[in-house]
Protein backbone atom coordinates (compact mmCIF):
# COMPACT_ATOMS: atom_id res chain seq x y z
CA UNK A 1 0.00 0.00 0.00
CA UNK A 2 1.97 3.22 -0.90
CA UNK A 3 0.77 6.53 0.67
CA UNK A 4 -0.99 8.77 -1.89
CA UNK A 5 -2.91 10.84 -0.17
CA UNK A 6 -2.76 12.84 3.27
CA UNK A 7 -6.22 12.47 3.91
CA UNK A 8 -6.56 9.18 5.97
CA UNK A 9 -4.09 10.52 7.86
CA UNK A 10 -5.29 14.22 8.83
CA UNK A 11 -8.92 12.10 10.07
CA UNK A 12 -7.08 9.84 12.18
CA UNK A 13 -5.18 12.77 14.22
CA UNK A 14 -8.51 14.64 14.02
CA UNK A 15 -10.19 11.50 15.17
CA UNK A 16 -7.99 10.67 17.89
CA UNK A 17 -6.48 13.66 18.62
CA UNK A 18 -3.21 13.34 18.33
CA UNK A 19 -0.26 15.30 16.60
CA UNK A 20 0.68 14.37 13.25
CA UNK A 21 3.82 13.55 14.04
CA UNK A 22 2.23 11.22 16.98
CA UNK A 23 0.21 9.70 13.68
CA UNK A 24 3.12 9.02 11.55
CA UNK A 25 5.10 7.23 14.30
CA UNK A 26 2.47 5.03 14.53
CA UNK A 27 2.32 4.25 11.03
CA UNK A 28 6.33 3.38 10.99
CA UNK A 29 5.84 1.28 13.71
CA UNK A 30 2.61 -0.46 11.59
CA UNK A 31 5.22 -0.80 8.39
CA UNK A 32 8.21 -1.87 10.48
CA UNK A 33 6.59 -4.45 12.00
CA UNK A 34 9.08 -3.46 15.32
CA UNK A 35 8.55 -1.09 18.67
CA UNK A 36 8.17 3.02 19.32
CA UNK A 37 11.08 2.99 21.06
CA UNK A 38 13.24 1.09 18.02
CA UNK A 39 11.31 3.66 15.48
CA UNK A 40 12.08 6.71 17.59
CA UNK A 41 15.93 5.89 18.15
CA UNK A 42 16.25 5.21 14.68
CA UNK A 43 15.25 8.82 13.92
CA UNK A 44 17.53 10.02 16.69
CA UNK A 45 20.30 8.69 14.64
CA UNK A 46 18.88 10.99 11.96
CA UNK A 47 18.60 13.70 13.97
CA UNK A 48 22.29 13.36 15.40
CA UNK A 49 23.74 13.39 11.63
CA UNK A 50 21.64 16.33 10.68
CA UNK A 51 22.92 18.25 14.21
CA UNK A 52 26.53 17.22 12.80
CA UNK A 53 26.27 18.49 9.18
CA UNK A 54 24.92 22.12 10.71
CA UNK A 55 27.46 22.36 13.31
CA UNK A 56 30.35 21.64 10.71
CA UNK A 57 28.52 23.23 7.84
CA UNK A 58 28.49 26.24 9.27
CA UNK A 59 32.56 26.31 10.39
CA UNK A 60 33.64 25.72 6.41
CA UNK A 61 35.94 28.27 5.41
CA UNK A 62 37.41 26.48 1.99
CA UNK A 63 36.20 26.92 -1.18
CA UNK A 64 35.20 23.88 -3.41
CA UNK A 65 37.38 22.56 -6.49
CA UNK A 66 35.48 24.53 -8.60
CA UNK A 67 35.46 27.51 -6.59
CA UNK A 68 31.46 28.01 -6.42
CA UNK A 69 30.84 27.28 -2.72
CA UNK A 70 32.06 27.72 0.39
CA UNK A 71 31.80 29.85 4.00
CA UNK A 72 28.95 31.61 2.82
CA UNK A 73 26.93 30.17 5.62
CA UNK A 74 29.74 31.20 8.42
CA UNK A 75 29.29 34.89 6.72
CA UNK A 76 25.59 34.91 7.19
CA UNK A 77 25.73 33.10 10.55
CA UNK A 78 28.09 36.02 11.36
CA UNK A 79 25.80 38.88 10.36
CA UNK A 80 22.91 37.31 12.43
CA UNK A 81 24.77 38.51 15.42
CA UNK A 82 25.78 41.96 15.07
CA UNK A 83 24.35 45.24 13.52
CA UNK A 84 21.32 45.54 11.59
CA UNK A 85 19.48 42.78 9.72
CA UNK A 86 16.78 43.16 6.98
CA UNK A 87 14.92 39.77 7.20
CA UNK A 88 15.74 39.33 11.02
CA UNK A 89 18.03 37.39 12.97
CA UNK A 90 16.18 33.47 13.10
CA UNK A 91 15.99 34.04 8.72
CA UNK A 92 19.38 34.68 8.66
CA UNK A 93 20.15 32.03 11.16
CA UNK A 94 17.68 28.73 9.46
CA UNK A 95 19.06 30.23 6.14
CA UNK A 96 22.73 30.19 7.33
CA UNK A 97 22.44 26.78 8.56
CA UNK A 98 20.46 25.07 5.58
CA UNK A 99 23.40 26.86 3.24
CA UNK A 100 26.21 25.13 6.16
CA UNK A 101 24.85 21.63 5.45
CA UNK A 102 24.68 21.85 1.76
CA UNK A 103 28.53 23.50 1.58
CA UNK A 104 29.07 20.11 4.24
CA UNK A 105 27.67 17.69 2.01
CA UNK A 106 29.27 19.67 -1.12
CA UNK A 107 32.68 19.22 1.03
CA UNK A 108 31.94 15.42 0.94
CA UNK A 109 30.51 15.56 4.48
CA UNK A 110 28.67 12.94 6.11
CA UNK A 111 24.58 14.36 5.42
CA UNK A 112 20.89 12.89 5.49
CA UNK A 113 19.38 12.82 2.24
CA UNK A 114 15.90 14.49 3.10
CA UNK A 115 14.82 14.04 0.48
CA UNK A 116 18.11 14.15 -1.64
CA UNK A 117 21.62 15.06 -0.75
CA UNK A 118 20.78 18.03 -3.05
CA UNK A 119 18.26 19.55 -0.70
CA UNK A 120 19.57 18.13 2.43
CA UNK A 121 19.90 22.07 4.05
CA UNK A 122 16.53 22.35 4.25
CA UNK A 123 14.69 20.20 6.83
CA UNK A 124 17.64 19.96 9.45
CA UNK A 125 17.84 23.82 9.66
CA UNK A 126 13.89 24.59 10.06
CA UNK A 127 13.79 21.86 12.30
CA UNK A 128 16.70 23.27 14.34
CA UNK A 129 15.82 26.56 13.83
CA UNK A 130 12.11 25.97 15.08
CA UNK A 131 12.96 23.78 18.18
CA UNK A 132 15.63 26.51 19.09
CA UNK A 133 12.65 29.55 18.71
CA UNK A 134 10.33 27.18 20.55
CA UNK A 135 12.62 26.23 23.16
CA UNK A 136 11.32 22.67 22.30
CA UNK A 137 12.35 19.12 23.22
CA UNK A 138 14.26 16.32 21.79
CA UNK A 139 10.55 14.41 21.64
CA UNK A 140 9.27 17.63 19.77
CA UNK A 141 11.89 17.42 16.93
CA UNK A 142 11.61 13.50 16.61
CA UNK A 143 8.24 13.93 16.19
CA UNK A 144 8.28 17.42 13.82
CA UNK A 145 10.83 14.90 11.72
CA UNK A 146 8.09 11.88 11.75
CA UNK A 147 5.60 15.02 10.29
CA UNK A 148 7.77 15.80 7.80
CA UNK A 149 7.83 11.89 6.90
CA UNK A 150 4.00 12.14 5.26
CA UNK A 151 4.69 15.20 3.03
CA UNK A 152 7.71 13.65 1.57
CA UNK A 153 5.86 10.47 1.13
CA UNK A 154 2.93 11.37 -0.58
CA UNK A 155 5.36 13.59 -2.99
CA UNK A 156 7.25 10.73 -3.80
CA UNK A 157 4.06 8.28 -4.57
CA UNK A 158 2.29 10.42 -6.86
CA UNK A 159 5.39 12.83 -8.25
CA UNK A 160 8.83 12.45 -7.75
CA UNK A 161 11.07 13.54 -5.57
CA UNK A 162 14.35 13.58 -8.47
CA UNK A 163 15.48 16.51 -10.11
CA UNK A 164 16.19 14.66 -13.00
CA UNK A 165 12.39 13.18 -13.54
CA UNK A 166 10.27 16.26 -11.98
CA UNK A 167 12.99 19.45 -11.91
CA UNK A 168 13.66 20.75 -8.36
CA UNK A 169 10.38 21.71 -7.27
CA UNK A 170 10.66 17.93 -6.64
CA UNK A 171 13.85 18.16 -4.69
CA UNK A 172 14.08 21.77 -2.74
CA UNK A 173 9.96 22.10 -3.00
CA UNK A 174 9.72 18.72 -0.80
CA UNK A 175 12.20 19.43 1.37
CA UNK A 176 10.97 23.05 1.93
CA UNK A 177 6.95 21.22 2.42
CA UNK A 178 8.95 19.01 4.72
CA UNK A 179 10.36 21.02 6.97
CA UNK A 180 7.07 23.53 7.13
CA UNK A 181 4.97 20.62 8.14
CA UNK A 182 8.16 19.77 10.45
CA UNK A 183 8.47 23.15 12.04
CA UNK A 184 4.31 23.49 12.65
CA UNK A 185 4.56 20.56 14.60
CA UNK A 186 7.48 21.43 16.80
CA UNK A 187 5.54 24.74 17.59
CA UNK A 188 2.41 22.76 18.72
CA UNK A 189 -0.02 22.53 15.80
CA UNK A 190 -2.17 20.65 14.41
CA UNK A 191 -1.99 17.73 11.54
CA UNK A 192 -4.62 20.52 9.68
CA UNK A 193 -2.24 23.01 10.30
CA UNK A 194 0.96 20.94 9.43
CA UNK A 195 -0.14 19.85 5.79
CA UNK A 196 -1.68 23.51 4.96
CA UNK A 197 1.66 24.73 5.64
CA UNK A 198 3.23 22.39 2.82
CA UNK A 199 0.57 22.63 0.76
CA UNK A 200 1.32 26.80 0.87
CA UNK A 201 5.15 26.11 1.09
CA UNK A 202 4.97 23.12 -2.20
CA UNK A 203 2.69 25.77 -4.31
CA UNK A 204 5.40 28.50 -4.05
CA UNK A 205 8.15 26.32 -5.63
CA UNK A 206 5.90 24.54 -8.55
CA UNK A 207 8.17 24.73 -11.55
CA UNK A 208 11.64 25.44 -10.45
CA UNK A 209 14.40 24.06 -12.95
CA UNK A 210 17.09 21.65 -11.90
CA UNK A 211 19.87 23.33 -14.25
CA UNK A 212 23.21 23.03 -12.21
CA UNK A 213 26.27 25.04 -13.25
CA UNK A 214 28.87 22.47 -14.55
CA UNK A 215 26.66 19.88 -13.55
CA UNK A 216 27.06 20.24 -9.60
CA UNK A 217 25.34 20.42 -6.89
CA UNK A 218 26.54 23.60 -5.95
CA UNK A 219 24.99 26.56 -8.13
CA UNK A 220 21.81 27.23 -7.58
CA UNK A 221 21.38 24.33 -5.15
CA UNK A 222 23.52 25.35 -2.13
CA UNK A 223 21.97 29.17 -1.82
CA UNK A 224 18.38 27.60 -2.62
CA UNK A 225 18.50 25.77 0.40
CA UNK A 226 19.18 28.78 2.79
CA UNK A 227 15.96 30.60 0.54
CA UNK A 228 13.83 27.39 0.79
CA UNK A 229 14.46 27.36 4.87
CA UNK A 230 13.47 30.94 5.49
CA UNK A 231 10.23 30.58 3.28
CA UNK A 232 9.54 27.12 5.34
CA UNK A 233 9.14 28.76 8.44
CA UNK A 234 7.66 31.47 6.91
CA UNK A 235 4.93 29.00 5.85
CA UNK A 236 5.04 27.47 9.36
CA UNK A 237 3.99 30.90 10.75
CA UNK A 238 1.50 31.69 7.92
CA UNK A 239 -0.76 28.17 8.59
CA UNK A 240 -0.10 29.08 12.12
CA UNK A 241 -2.04 32.57 11.92
CA UNK A 242 -4.68 30.84 9.90
CA UNK A 243 -4.15 30.78 6.14
CA UNK A 244 -5.49 28.56 3.97
CA UNK A 245 -4.02 27.36 1.19
CA UNK A 246 -7.27 27.52 -1.54
CA UNK A 247 -5.62 24.10 -2.86
CA UNK A 248 -5.05 21.02 -0.77
CA UNK A 249 -1.97 19.56 -0.13
CA UNK A 250 -2.68 16.35 -2.24
CA UNK A 251 -4.43 18.45 -5.38
CA UNK A 252 -0.73 21.04 -5.17
CA UNK A 253 1.08 17.50 -5.33
CA UNK A 254 -0.98 16.86 -8.29
CA UNK A 255 0.24 19.93 -10.09
CA UNK A 256 3.74 18.93 -9.06
CA UNK A 257 3.67 16.04 -10.96
CA UNK A 258 1.32 18.09 -14.08
CA UNK A 259 3.92 20.79 -13.94
CA UNK A 260 7.15 18.24 -13.85
CA UNK A 261 6.26 16.13 -17.21
CA UNK A 262 5.75 19.44 -19.35
CA UNK A 263 9.21 20.76 -18.34
CA UNK A 264 11.70 20.20 -20.97
CA UNK A 265 14.39 17.51 -20.02
CA UNK A 266 17.02 20.60 -20.80
CA UNK A 267 16.20 21.64 -17.05
CA UNK A 268 16.09 18.35 -15.20
CA UNK A 269 19.20 17.68 -14.08
CA UNK A 270 21.20 17.49 -17.55
CA UNK A 271 22.63 20.77 -17.24
CA UNK A 272 21.53 21.54 -20.91
CA UNK A 273 19.78 24.64 -20.08
CA UNK A 274 19.54 27.74 -17.69
CA UNK A 275 22.43 28.87 -15.61
CA UNK A 276 24.19 26.16 -17.11
CA UNK A 277 24.06 27.18 -19.99
CA UNK A 278 24.93 31.25 -19.13
CA UNK A 279 28.90 32.53 -20.03
CA UNK A 280 29.95 32.51 -16.52
CA UNK A 281 28.03 28.79 -15.72
CA UNK A 282 30.47 27.79 -18.99
CA UNK A 283 33.31 29.14 -18.10
CA UNK A 284 33.33 27.61 -14.28
CA UNK A 285 32.92 24.13 -16.01
CA UNK A 286 36.09 24.96 -18.43
CA UNK A 287 37.08 26.43 -14.79
CA UNK A 288 37.00 22.86 -12.96
CA UNK A 289 38.45 20.72 -15.09
CA UNK A 290 41.81 22.25 -15.01
CA UNK A 291 41.66 22.82 -10.92
CA UNK A 292 42.90 19.95 -8.16
CA UNK A 293 45.95 17.66 -8.24
CA UNK A 294 44.60 14.25 -9.57
CA UNK A 295 44.63 14.84 -13.68
CA UNK A 296 42.57 12.47 -15.75
CA UNK A 297 45.13 10.40 -18.32
CA UNK A 298 44.38 10.13 -21.21
CA UNK A 299 42.96 6.34 -22.30
CA UNK A 300 44.14 4.09 -25.30
CA UNK A 301 40.72 2.90 -25.71
CA UNK B 1 13.16 -0.65 2.79
CA UNK B 2 9.28 -0.64 2.31
CA UNK B 3 7.87 2.24 -0.21
CA UNK B 4 5.79 3.57 3.16
CA UNK B 5 8.63 3.94 5.32
CA UNK B 6 9.35 8.00 6.33
CA UNK B 7 13.26 6.83 6.40
CA UNK B 8 12.98 6.48 2.75
CA UNK B 9 12.49 10.68 2.69
CA UNK B 10 14.58 10.97 5.59
CA UNK B 11 17.73 8.82 4.62
CA UNK B 12 20.39 7.55 3.80
CA UNK B 13 22.93 8.87 5.68
CA UNK B 14 25.61 9.26 3.28
CA UNK B 15 28.60 11.25 1.88
CA UNK B 16 27.47 14.18 -0.39
CA UNK B 17 27.52 15.82 -2.16
CA UNK B 18 25.70 13.54 -4.91
CA UNK B 19 23.84 10.13 -4.78
CA UNK B 20 24.27 9.11 -8.23
CA UNK B 21 28.44 10.67 -8.43
CA UNK B 22 29.52 9.98 -5.25
CA UNK B 23 26.91 7.48 -3.22
CA UNK B 24 26.95 5.05 -6.25
CA UNK B 25 30.50 5.78 -7.10
CA UNK B 26 31.72 3.97 -3.55
CA UNK B 27 29.40 0.94 -4.06
CA UNK B 28 30.59 0.62 -7.56
CA UNK B 29 34.44 0.51 -5.93
CA UNK B 30 32.98 -1.96 -3.52
CA UNK B 31 31.73 -4.14 -5.64
CA UNK B 32 35.14 -4.61 -7.46
CA UNK B 33 36.81 -5.27 -4.32
CA UNK B 34 34.54 -7.50 -3.45
CA UNK B 35 34.57 -9.26 -6.67
CA UNK B 36 38.47 -9.51 -6.31
CA UNK B 37 38.29 -11.11 -2.82
CA UNK B 38 40.89 -9.02 -1.04
CA UNK B 39 42.56 -5.96 -0.74
CA UNK B 40 43.23 -4.52 -4.38
CA UNK B 41 46.96 -3.44 -4.79
CA UNK B 42 46.71 -1.59 -8.27
CA UNK B 43 43.79 -0.62 -10.38
CA UNK B 44 42.73 1.91 -13.16
CA UNK B 45 39.72 3.57 -13.01
CA UNK B 46 38.15 4.39 -15.79
CA UNK B 47 35.29 7.51 -16.04
CA UNK B 48 32.72 7.40 -19.07
CA UNK B 49 30.19 9.73 -19.89
CA UNK B 50 29.18 12.58 -17.06
CA UNK B 51 31.36 10.86 -14.39
CA UNK B 52 34.38 11.83 -16.56
CA UNK B 53 32.75 15.47 -16.76
CA UNK B 54 31.62 15.84 -13.18
CA UNK B 55 34.02 13.71 -11.37
CA UNK B 56 36.13 16.28 -9.66
CA UNK B 57 33.53 18.12 -8.23
CA UNK B 58 31.66 15.37 -6.76
CA UNK B 59 34.45 13.36 -5.21
CA UNK B 60 34.04 10.54 -7.31
CA UNK B 61 37.23 9.50 -7.56
CA UNK B 62 37.93 9.37 -3.64
CA UNK B 63 34.40 7.62 -3.35
CA UNK B 64 35.68 4.82 -5.59
CA UNK B 65 39.00 4.62 -3.82
CA UNK B 66 36.66 4.87 0.32
CA UNK B 67 34.94 1.67 -1.54
CA UNK B 68 37.80 -0.11 -2.81
CA UNK B 69 39.38 0.25 0.71
CA UNK B 70 35.73 -1.80 1.29
CA UNK B 71 33.90 1.49 3.09
CA UNK B 72 30.33 1.91 2.76
CA UNK B 73 28.49 4.82 1.84
CA UNK B 74 28.32 6.86 5.03
CA UNK B 75 31.97 6.86 6.03
CA UNK B 76 33.73 9.86 6.86
CA UNK B 77 36.96 8.41 5.63
CA UNK B 78 35.90 8.54 2.33
CA UNK B 79 36.80 12.46 2.27
CA UNK B 80 40.29 11.34 2.93
CA UNK B 81 40.50 8.20 1.06
CA UNK B 82 43.73 8.98 -0.62
CA UNK B 83 45.59 9.00 3.01
CA UNK B 84 43.83 5.63 3.56
CA UNK B 85 44.80 4.28 0.03
CA UNK B 86 48.57 5.06 0.76
CA UNK B 87 48.65 3.20 4.16
CA UNK B 88 46.69 0.14 2.34
CA UNK B 89 49.48 0.25 0.03
CA UNK B 90 46.48 0.52 -2.95
CA UNK B 91 48.09 2.23 -6.32
CA UNK B 92 45.35 3.64 -8.05
CA UNK B 93 45.26 5.60 -12.04
CA UNK B 94 42.31 7.60 -13.49
CA UNK B 95 41.65 7.21 -16.78
CA UNK B 96 38.74 8.80 -19.50
CA UNK B 97 37.17 6.51 -21.52
CA UNK B 98 34.74 6.54 -23.76
CA UNK B 99 32.89 3.02 -23.78
CA UNK B 100 30.50 3.72 -26.68
CA UNK B 101 26.47 4.86 -26.68
CA UNK B 102 25.29 1.52 -25.41
CA UNK B 103 26.70 2.24 -21.98
CA UNK B 104 24.77 4.21 -19.57
CA UNK B 105 25.72 8.19 -19.51
CA UNK B 106 27.26 7.35 -15.42
CA UNK B 107 29.32 4.49 -16.36
CA UNK B 108 32.84 3.45 -14.43
CA UNK B 109 35.41 0.45 -15.62
CA UNK B 110 37.79 -0.34 -12.79
CA UNK B 111 40.27 -2.89 -13.52
CA UNK B 112 42.02 -4.32 -10.79
CA UNK B 113 45.52 -5.83 -11.49
CA UNK B 114 45.66 -5.57 -15.47
CA UNK B 115 47.76 -8.14 -17.56
CA UNK B 116 48.44 -10.49 -14.15
CA UNK B 117 46.77 -13.89 -13.81
CA UNK B 118 44.10 -12.83 -11.04
CA UNK B 119 43.45 -9.94 -13.11
CA UNK B 120 39.53 -8.92 -13.00
CA UNK B 121 37.48 -6.41 -14.26
CA UNK B 122 33.72 -4.84 -14.22
CA UNK B 123 32.15 -2.12 -15.45
CA UNK B 124 29.34 -0.69 -13.91
CA UNK B 125 26.47 2.25 -13.95
CA UNK B 126 25.15 4.63 -11.29
CA UNK B 127 21.43 5.06 -11.89
CA UNK B 128 20.46 7.46 -8.91
CA UNK B 129 19.74 7.36 -5.69
CA UNK B 130 23.13 5.42 -5.14
CA UNK B 131 21.43 2.38 -6.71
CA UNK B 132 23.89 0.89 -9.42
CA UNK B 133 23.53 -2.03 -11.78
CA UNK B 134 26.70 -4.09 -12.50
CA UNK B 135 26.75 -4.35 -16.56
CA UNK B 136 29.79 -6.32 -17.24
CA UNK B 137 32.20 -8.92 -15.49
CA UNK B 138 35.35 -9.94 -17.53
CA UNK B 139 33.29 -9.61 -20.84
CA UNK B 140 30.50 -11.43 -19.76
CA UNK B 141 27.24 -9.64 -19.61
CA UNK B 142 25.36 -9.25 -16.15
CA UNK B 143 22.73 -7.11 -14.72
CA UNK B 144 23.49 -7.40 -11.06
CA UNK B 145 21.72 -4.68 -8.92
CA UNK B 146 22.61 -5.56 -5.59
CA UNK B 147 19.39 -5.73 -3.75
CA UNK B 148 19.92 -8.83 -2.79
CA UNK B 149 22.92 -11.08 -2.52
CA UNK B 150 24.79 -12.19 -5.76
CA UNK B 151 26.78 -15.57 -5.84
CA UNK B 152 29.27 -14.83 -9.07
CA UNK B 153 31.09 -18.01 -9.89
CA UNK B 154 34.35 -18.81 -12.39
CA UNK B 155 33.98 -22.27 -13.09
CA UNK B 156 35.11 -24.50 -15.80
CA UNK B 157 32.91 -25.26 -18.40
CA UNK B 158 32.13 -29.10 -17.75
CA UNK B 159 28.85 -31.16 -18.05
CA UNK B 160 26.48 -31.15 -14.83
CA UNK B 161 28.44 -28.62 -13.06
CA UNK B 162 25.12 -26.06 -12.91
CA UNK B 163 22.85 -28.86 -11.05
CA UNK B 164 25.91 -29.11 -8.51
CA UNK B 165 25.88 -25.33 -8.19
CA UNK B 166 21.92 -25.14 -7.60
CA UNK B 167 22.37 -27.99 -6.12
CA UNK B 168 24.69 -26.99 -3.12
CA UNK B 169 22.61 -23.60 -2.73
CA UNK B 170 19.21 -25.82 -2.38
CA UNK B 171 21.00 -27.41 0.54
CA UNK B 172 21.14 -24.29 2.39
CA UNK B 173 17.28 -24.08 1.80
CA UNK B 174 17.89 -20.52 -0.25
CA UNK B 175 16.12 -19.31 -2.89
CA UNK B 176 17.28 -18.65 -6.25
CA UNK B 177 15.72 -15.60 -7.75
CA UNK B 178 17.51 -15.18 -11.13
CA UNK B 179 20.62 -17.34 -12.47
CA UNK B 180 22.78 -16.31 -15.82
CA UNK B 181 25.47 -18.71 -16.92
CA UNK B 182 27.41 -17.87 -20.08
CA UNK B 183 30.54 -19.08 -21.73
CA UNK B 184 33.28 -16.37 -21.32
CA UNK B 185 34.52 -15.86 -24.86
CA UNK B 186 38.15 -17.93 -25.92
CA UNK B 187 38.15 -19.81 -22.86
CA UNK B 188 36.73 -23.28 -21.40
CA UNK B 189 35.14 -21.33 -18.72
CA UNK B 190 31.73 -19.91 -18.26
CA UNK B 191 30.90 -17.51 -15.32
CA UNK B 192 27.62 -17.81 -13.59
CA UNK B 193 25.63 -15.43 -11.71
CA UNK B 194 23.02 -16.46 -8.90
CA UNK B 195 20.63 -13.74 -6.89
CA UNK B 196 19.42 -15.29 -3.52
CA UNK B 197 16.86 -14.31 -1.45
CA UNK B 198 18.60 -14.78 1.27
CA UNK B 199 21.82 -13.76 3.13
CA UNK B 200 23.46 -17.09 3.08
CA UNK B 201 25.80 -18.92 5.65
CA UNK B 202 29.95 -19.05 5.24
CA UNK B 203 29.69 -22.70 4.11
CA UNK B 204 27.85 -22.60 1.61
CA UNK B 205 30.96 -20.57 0.14
CA UNK B 206 33.17 -23.79 0.96
CA UNK B 207 30.52 -25.76 -0.52
CA UNK B 208 30.81 -24.48 -3.48
CA UNK B 209 34.57 -23.86 -3.68
CA UNK B 210 34.56 -27.49 -3.76
CA UNK B 211 32.77 -28.10 -6.89
CA UNK B 212 34.50 -29.97 -9.50
CA UNK B 213 36.28 -27.36 -12.01
CA UNK B 214 35.43 -24.25 -10.01
CA UNK B 215 37.96 -21.72 -10.28
CA UNK B 216 36.55 -18.81 -8.34
CA UNK B 217 33.55 -18.37 -5.81
CA UNK B 218 32.88 -14.86 -4.92
CA UNK B 219 29.62 -13.92 -2.93
CA UNK B 220 28.46 -10.04 -3.15
CA UNK B 221 26.13 -9.20 -0.52
CA UNK B 222 23.43 -6.94 -0.31
CA UNK B 223 24.59 -2.97 -1.24
CA UNK B 224 22.97 -1.96 1.50
CA UNK B 225 24.00 -4.57 3.99
CA UNK B 226 25.07 -2.40 7.12
CA UNK B 227 23.07 0.42 6.41
CA UNK B 228 19.93 -0.78 7.65
CA UNK B 229 18.04 1.58 10.45
CA UNK B 230 16.61 -1.29 12.20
Amino acid sequence: MTVDSVLPFLEKAKKEEKSLGEIMIEHEVAVQESSAKDIVFAMKRIWEVMVKSIEEGIKITKRSPSGMSGGDAKKILAKSKKGKSLAGKNILKVAARAIGVAEYSSSMGVIVASPTAGSSGVVPAVVYTAAEICDASEEAIIKGLFASGLIGLVCDAKASTSGSEHGCQAEIGVSAAMAAAAAVEIAGGTAEEAVNAAAIMLKNSLGLACDPVAGLVETPCIKRNGMMAAEALLAADMSLSGVKSNIPFDEVVIAMDDIGQMMPCEIKETSEGGLAKTKTGKAYKIHLRSSGTRKLEKSED
Amino acid sequence: MTDESVFRLLGPIMVGPSSSHTAGAVRIGRTARLLYGKQPEEVDVYFHGSFADTWRGHGSDKAIIGGLLGFKTFDERIKEADKYAKEAGLKIRFKKIKLGKRYHPNSIKIVVNEGKDDSIYVIAESVGGGDIVIREIMGFKTEITGSNETIILRHGDLVGTLSKITGAISSFNLNILTIRSKDIPKKDEALTTIEIEEKSPKELETKLKKIDGMKMVRILPSLTEGEEMF
